[in-house]
């Protein structure tokens, strides 16, 4: 018979659970998946409207128990006028007295346990650190309060009765709360999502669960909305964010701290290189003839040599650089198709196979270039992981994928050499090279580039022959939209 | 400029442009060259006796430099050692050196320094040949001395008169004498400072001993 309201919350509720009284039932919330701690807030839902809404939806559970419990009176009263009458009890007048005296403290009891409940529940409403409001299917505001009030300058809850979204929020977000509010009375079901509205000048987010409010016929006649602001939190996560960014800057630099002395010695044999090359140069050319022959290797190795340092400069750079470059939304597939191609020319040169399983668009948000060299380095490395094998035999399957968990993966997989014995754990590292001539780069510069994205980068020896190295980047669409 | 001295200098540098870009300096300044590209090949493949210098890359894979200084130190044909590092790290400058190393250049090192250090390794080199081949000579001449001699020598040395010599010897100061003298003729000197000196050469410590 009684309404009751008995929806899921987020978060402190419980001494509100308490101090509500005992509402008419409760019927345990529903357990949603998406919301941490739950309690129930009951709302007799009579009781908040009784006079608030007026007409029609006055308080008919509180007159309902009023109208038993007058019954249950008048019976009494009846009872007790039979005794009267029949002479078991003689008293005079007793009876129409007592009538009176009934109904007079029946009316004034039936207003004060209203007022009561009602003084009570605009309390916890108004001390509930959350904006809780109702809204009549016309979205006019029935109930706010305190802290919805407090939203607008001079608000009171009084004041704002009667307004609508359109007179208190942008048109464009006053639609769309609309729209929510359309939405539960259609579906008759509670609803949660972000809301975003412009407050005193100022853009906040707010966490809204909106549920109907339903008559005794199911239909419903309000909307009740409950909503927290969360724009500090929100912010506090990206304040995390960009601190999180400076930890990783500075476990940069402490990295290249310690790898300072192996930088210098990377730049110091190719400069060396170049001076002993040029000394020598220059001494073949005082000879008598000059050894012009041996003088124009002698630049060769030089200009080389040069390519070199101006290598490990440049890799460093990347390494250390902060900028997370220019972000744009593009499909990992595309970009992976496109590396393929610009390497069909080396896989035909060492008859290399190549497989494509491209499975899905995964579209991620990043920077493309740099997500372009990571797949041109993973596949270089590929190749290169071939280089002993039987010509013909060389194998690389490369795939694109996308999970639940951890979004798009790109995957690289060769039948070569596997990773370095015993030092697998390794290769991520600055200058760790299993190549004769590899520099080391490589994978640290990879990593440092999937990482600024948020993404992780491994490698794995598969079970047969070669290794495995993928890497996953989060979705564009996950969880970035409001 | 030591223009075609002739010399042999043998690289190890794990570094090939560097190892090769060293040797083509080195032919240039007039040296031989062989170059190697770690110190097992080096310690493998090196004839010793014909390098004249060692210019050694401090930083090599598996055995580094000063593991193959400390190996040759161990040999008898030990050329001089001139360190080449990428790192310029001080204690292992320090450590080679003390343990006789010529130099410790830093690369990006100028041919200046490099053939400097060279020159001066070849120098130290030559150096010690030449006290080397007079101590095999003067040890050739010790040789040739009688126990008798030898010990007449010993008393000579430490300073000892020929009377006291004697007494120590249980012989008499005549016989001294005339030992004394086969004693500075064998050997070819003329003073008793030449003695002394030849017997420095030797580095046979036991002759600045007296005799007992």
């Amino acid at each position: 018979v009684e309404v009751v309201v008995a929806q899921p919350f987020f978060g402190q509720r419980s001494k509100v659970g308490v101090a509500m009284g005992p509402p008419k039932v409760l019927v345990p919330p529903k357990p949603r998946s998406s919301i941490r701690t739950m309690t129930t807030l009951g709302a007799p839902s009579g009781a908040l409207t009784s006079k608030r809404g007026g007409g029609c939806r006055v308080a008919h559970v509180e007159l309902g128990g009023t109208l038993f419990l007058a019954l249950a009176f008048f019976i009494t009263f009846m009872l007790f006028n039979q005794l009267v009458n029949s002479g078991v009890v003689n008293f005079p007048h007793v009876g129409e007295f007592g009538f009176l005296a009934l109904v007079v403290i029946m009316s004034l009891g039936i207003t004060g346990a209203l007022r009561g409940t009602e003084r009570r529940m605009q309390a916890i409403l108004d001390h509930v650190p959350a904006l809780v409001y109702l809204k009549d299917p016309l979205g006019r505001y029935l109930l706010v309060n305190r802290s919805f009030a407090a939203l607008f300058a001079h608000g009171t809850p009084e004041s704002l009765r009667g307004k609508t979204d359109a007179t208190l929020f942008p048109a464009a977000q006053a639609a769309t709360l609309r729209a929510n509010d359309l939405r539960v009375l259609e579906t008759g079901e509670a609803d949660e999502r972000k809301e975003v509205v412009d407050v005193a000048g100022e853009t906040r987010v707010f966490i809204t669960l909106k549920f109907p409010l339903p008559k005794p016929d199911g239909s419903p006649y309000a909307v009740c909305g409950v909503s927290r602001d969360v724009t500090d939190a929100l912010r506090a996560e990206g304040d995390i964010e960009t601190l999180r960014r400076q930890l990783g800057h500075a476990d940069r630099v402490a990295r290249l701290n310690a790898i300072s002395s192996t930088l210098a010695h990377e730049l110091r044999q190719p400069l060396a290189a170049i001076l002993n090359n040029a000394e020598a140069g220059l001494r073949l050319l005082g000879r008598d003839p000059p050894d012009l022959d041996e003088v124009r290797e002698i630049l060769g190795d030089i200009v080389r040599d040069d390519g070199r340092a101006a290598a490990v400069i440049q890799g460093m750079r990347e390494m250390l650089s902060q900028k997370r470059g220019t972000q744009q939304t593009f499909s990992l597939r595309t970009v992976v198709h496109e590396i393929l191609d610009l390497l069909q020319g080396e896989f035909a040169l060492h008859r290399v196979s190549c497989e494509r399983a491209l499975k899905c668009e995964c579209t991620v948000k990043a920077d493309r270039v740099q997500v372009g060299q990571v797949v041109l380095n993973l596949l270089m490395n590929a190749l290169e992981a071939l280089a002993n094998l039987p010509s013909g035999h060389g194998r690389v399957e490369v795939s694109v994928f996308d999970e639940a968990r951890d979004g798009a993966h790109v995957q690289v997989r060769d039948n070569g050499i596997g990773l370095p014995q015993g030092e697998s754990d390794r290769i991520f590292e600055p200058f760790f090279s299993s190549k004769p001539q590899g520099m080391g780069m490589g994978l640290t510069l990879s990593a440092s580039i999937i990482e600024a994205h948020g993404g992780r980068i491994w490698a794995v020896d598969n079970a047969g022959a070669g290794a495995t190295v993928e890497f996953c980047l989060p979705l564009a669409s996950a969880g970035r939209e409001v | 400029m030591s223009e075609d001295t002739g010399a042999c200098i043998a690289v190890v540098d794990d570094d090939l442009e560097v190892r090769r870009s060293l040797g083509r300096l080195l032919r240039a300044a007039g040296y031989e060259v062989r170059a190697f590209a770690t110190a097992e090949e080096f310690l493998n493949q090196a004839e010793l006796r014909a390098i004249d210098c060692l210019l050694l890359d401090l930083q090599l894979p598996t055995m580094g430099g000063l593991a193959l200084q400390e190996a040759l130190r161990a040999q008898e044909q030990c050329p001089p050692i001139v360190f080449l590092t990428g790192h310029g790290t001080v204690s292992g400058a320090v450590k080679a050196i003390q343990v006789g190393a010529i130099d410790m250049l830093t690369k990006p090192c100028p041919a200046e320094y490099l053939l400097g250090a060279v020159t001066r390794a070849l120098a130290a080199g030559a150096q010690k040949r030449s006290l080397d081949r007079d101590r095999q000579e003067a040890q050739l001449r010790v040789a040739r001395l009688s126990p008798r001699e030898r010990e007449v020598l010993r008393g000579v040395v430490s300073g000892l008169l020929n009377k006291q010599i004697g007494a120590v010897l249980g012989i008499s100061e005549k016989t001294v004498k005339v030992h004394r003298g086969q004693v500075m003729a064998k050997l070819g000197v003329r003073s008793v400072v030449d003695l002394v000196r030849l017997c420095k050469q030797t580095g046979d410590h036991d002759l600045d001993l007296p005799p007992h």
